[in-house]
């Protein structure tokens, strides 16, 4: 055993496992003649182990090392992880951990970079419905003629609806047709993350020069430039550059372009440019498809239809959540050893459903329809029957039956006290008006976004 | 940095946790195995433990943390509890371990900052293949979590809720627990402490640290006597 592996457990036995695991567990050891470098992974860590912990390291190598000489030197930086695959933790050896490597610097992420396209995010692998029709088909058009056809491709929705995924699949399918195409994808904190430590490490113009030759930048979440100032001009520049070279720019946020805080207006003007394009909550036969789609891919099983259908109608809100309640079934299901029911599926998912009901209920949807139509609570309960209340109280009756798990007879108790063919009634008129009267479709969407994010 | 509190943890497991000293029922057991499939597993992110203080989370994410080294990759442990009265920026660059286990989480809800640096933590290590294994005292979808895009994150790995041991378990915990100190607690000691003393298993654990100390100290055998004096210094204590 060598002498950091027993000044670990020394200090395993001195510190709570708390403390051990938090700052001690994470540090690196590299062995040199009269030294030993300890490798923190920040320099918060770094700055914590000197403050309370060094002092005990050197006591305890101080009276179980013949070298009088050795001193214990604290540095950031961490040696190479694992080269296996994702997944393969079993197959990360200390022994291919040898050399140190510094901490990141742009120089060393880019290689990274280059390779970050995650390659089961397909289109094969993306269900298409109503609620992402148009964004999947402008995607595929880009993956075919990146820079051509739109450009930039701005796509937005709630959290966990598959932009992410899309953004992957036209680099997938740029990088099918083109496998030295230079597509990079990251997340706008990653982008301004680099940026900061290309201007720390005096490396800014490798950073310029490597944003804006690339073929492909898909940069997620810009939301999160909001306030970044510096970073927002500098990729105004790299958009400007990509622009005018005809490579392609593929954006996500939460919300439409000019609705974004926090960003310059010149950025805002420009993400108009190309295509914008939404991606909604999807409906019960697309939410149905995707656990089917996921059990096939995740879980290389075929999950029974009723299950399928009992999940997509309990979790409505994202993609996410879906693919966590099939998880919690297939883990259930694997470690119980029982087969998949019904009923084997409303018991794994008992709590978890219990948990999302909570989250949207009457209240919330009056209240949420109100504030949206400019109108009262109280309007939405009264005898009132003027158009300009009677719509949102039918359009707030019907998300409700949507959203909750409440009776027609529920719902139309918390609406004053009305009979449930008034919610039933309601919910037809919607539905027709959802067709044929774009503005109901509209609010209708927007109000079912704000609920389910 | 030198005039913040060095992390205390009073309520610690004493002893490295390991997931073989995990006694369970049978729907915990299946939680564990489904852990320990979640650290070998391909295309895992995120494995979710709800449960309340007692049920034995913090037992399973240091557990977790020995174990992924045990494999021959890099493990590390945040008590968020604990750790947000420090910065966020503890949690820098923490996407290089292969697994990131945050105790705790509730604890750092509506704090845009934690929040914030968590999602980012997040995404890389998703980007990175590498995983991350959160507690929490409930499930996602009831922590109010502020940033629906890590709210919705949290809500995407395979998630469990640890149901609390009843009292035969608890007297089987602390019993095991005791005899691993080296201290026999006979029944009637156990009765005792389940009874007058705390039925919340974390905070029987600490008295249990506190007997074994106290006991070497004063070169005592557990005795009723003795557990009560114990218990009455650590109130006093408490006032004072």
């Amino acid at each position: 055993m060598d002498i950091w592996n027993q000044c670990q457990e020394f200090l395993e036995g001195e510190l709570s496992a708390q403390q051990f695991n938090t700052w001690i567990r994470p540090l690196q050891a590299i062995s040199e003649p009269h030294r030993i470098r300890l490798l923190a992974p920040n320099s918060f860590v770094l700055d914590w182990v000197r403050a309370y912990y060094l002092e005990l390291i050197e006591t305890f190598l101080a009276h179980n090392v013949a070298d009088q000489q050795l001193s214990v030197v604290l540095e950031i930086g961490s040696r190479p992880s694992k080269p296996g695959t994702r997944g393969d933790t079993t197959s990360a050896s200390k022994s291919n951990a040898r050399e140190p490597r510094p901490a990141r610097t742009p120089e060393t992420t880019r290689e990274a970079l280059q390779s970050n396209i995650n390659a089961s995010f397909t289109f094969d692998t993306f269900i298409e419905g109503k609620s992402n029709q148009l964004a999947r088909a402008a995607s595929l058009q880009i993956g075919q003629n990146p820079g051509k056809v739109y450009n930039p491709l701005f796509i937005y929705g709630g959290v966990g609806l598959g932009k992410t995924h899309l953004m992957h699949a036209v680099g997938n399918t740029i990088l099918l047709n083109n496998p030295s195409a230079r597509v990079v994808y990251l997340h706008s904190e990653g982008f301004v993350a680099q940026m900061v430590k290309a201007l720390q490490h005096n490396t800014i113009e490798d950073f310029k020069r490597k944003y804006r030759t690339v073929n492909a930048l898909l940069i997620d979440d810009i939301q999160f430039f909001a306030g970044k100032e510096r970073s927002q001009e500098e990729f105004f520049h790299t958009f400007n550059a990509l622009f005018e070279s005809e490579q392609q720019i593929i954006l996500t946020s939460d919300r439409f372009p000019k609705e974004v805080p926090g960003l310059e207006e010149r950025l805002k003007s420009r993400f108009g440019w190309g295509l914008t394009v939404s991606i909604d909550p999807p409906d019960l036969e697309t939410r149905v498809a995707i656990l089917h789609s996921k059990a096939a891919q995740l879980f290389s099983i075929e999950l029974p239809n009723e299950v399928a259908f009992f999940i997509g109608k309990r979790v409505r809100s994202n993609i996410r959540e879906l693919e966590g309640a099939l998880r919690r079934v297939m883990a259930n299901a694997q470690f119980t050893g029982k087969p998949i029911t019904l009923d084997f599926a409303r018991t794994a998912l008992k709590d978890l459903l219990a948990a999302q009901d909570k989250m949207v209920t009457i209240v919330n949807i009056q209240k949420t329809v109100a504030e949206y139509f400019k109108i009262r609570t109280s309007d939405l309960t009264s005898a009132k029957r003027s158009r300009t209340i009677a719509r949102p109280r039918q359009i707030a009756m019907t998300l409700a039956k949507e959203l909750t798990n409440h009776s027609l007879p529920e719902i139309g108790n918390a609406f004053g006290g009305r009979d449930h063919t008034t919610v039933l009634y309601a919910n037809r008129k919607i539905a027709e008006l959802r067709e044929s009267d774009t503005r109901i479709e509209e609010d209708y969407t927007n109000l079912l976004r704000i609920l389910s994010s | 940095m030198a005039n913040e509190t060095q992390l205390t943890l009073p309520l610690c497991p004493p002893t490295p946790a390991s997931f073989e000293q995990f006694i369970s029922d049978e729907a915990n057991s299946a939680t564990v195995r489904s852990l320990r499939h979640f650290l070998t597993a391909p295309n895992e992110t995120l494995f979710f433990i709800a449960g309340e203080e007692g049920s034995g989370k913090t037992h399973l994410l240091t557990a977790a943390c020995a174990e992924i080294e045990r494999l021959g990759a890099r493990g590390a442990y945040a008590p968020l509890a604990e750790a947000m009265r420090l910065s966020p920026e503890l949690l820098s660059d923490w996407e290089q371990y292969d697994l990131v286990c945050l105790d705790d989480l509730h604890a750092i809800a509506g704090r845009n900052d934690w929040e914030e640096t968590i999602f980012h933590l997040f995404n890389r290590a998703r980007d990175t293949g590498h995983r991350l294994l959160i507690s929490a005292t409930r499930l996602p979808a009831l922590i109010d979590i502020e940033l629906p895009d890590l709210r919705s994150r949290l809500q995407w790995g395979t998630s469990f809720r640890l149901r609390m041991p009843d009292d035969a378990l608890k007297r089987l915990i602390l019993q095991n627990h005791a005899h691993q100190r080296g201290m026999h607690l006979n029944d009637q000691l156990t009765d005792y402490l389940l009874r007058h003393h705390d039925r919340n298993l974390s905070r029987l654990m600490y008295l249990l640290e506190r007997l074994d100390k106290v006991s070497l100290a004063r070169q005592r055998r557990l005795t009723l006597p003795f557990v009560r004096s114990v218990i009455a210094d650590m109130a006093s204590e408490r006032q004072g």
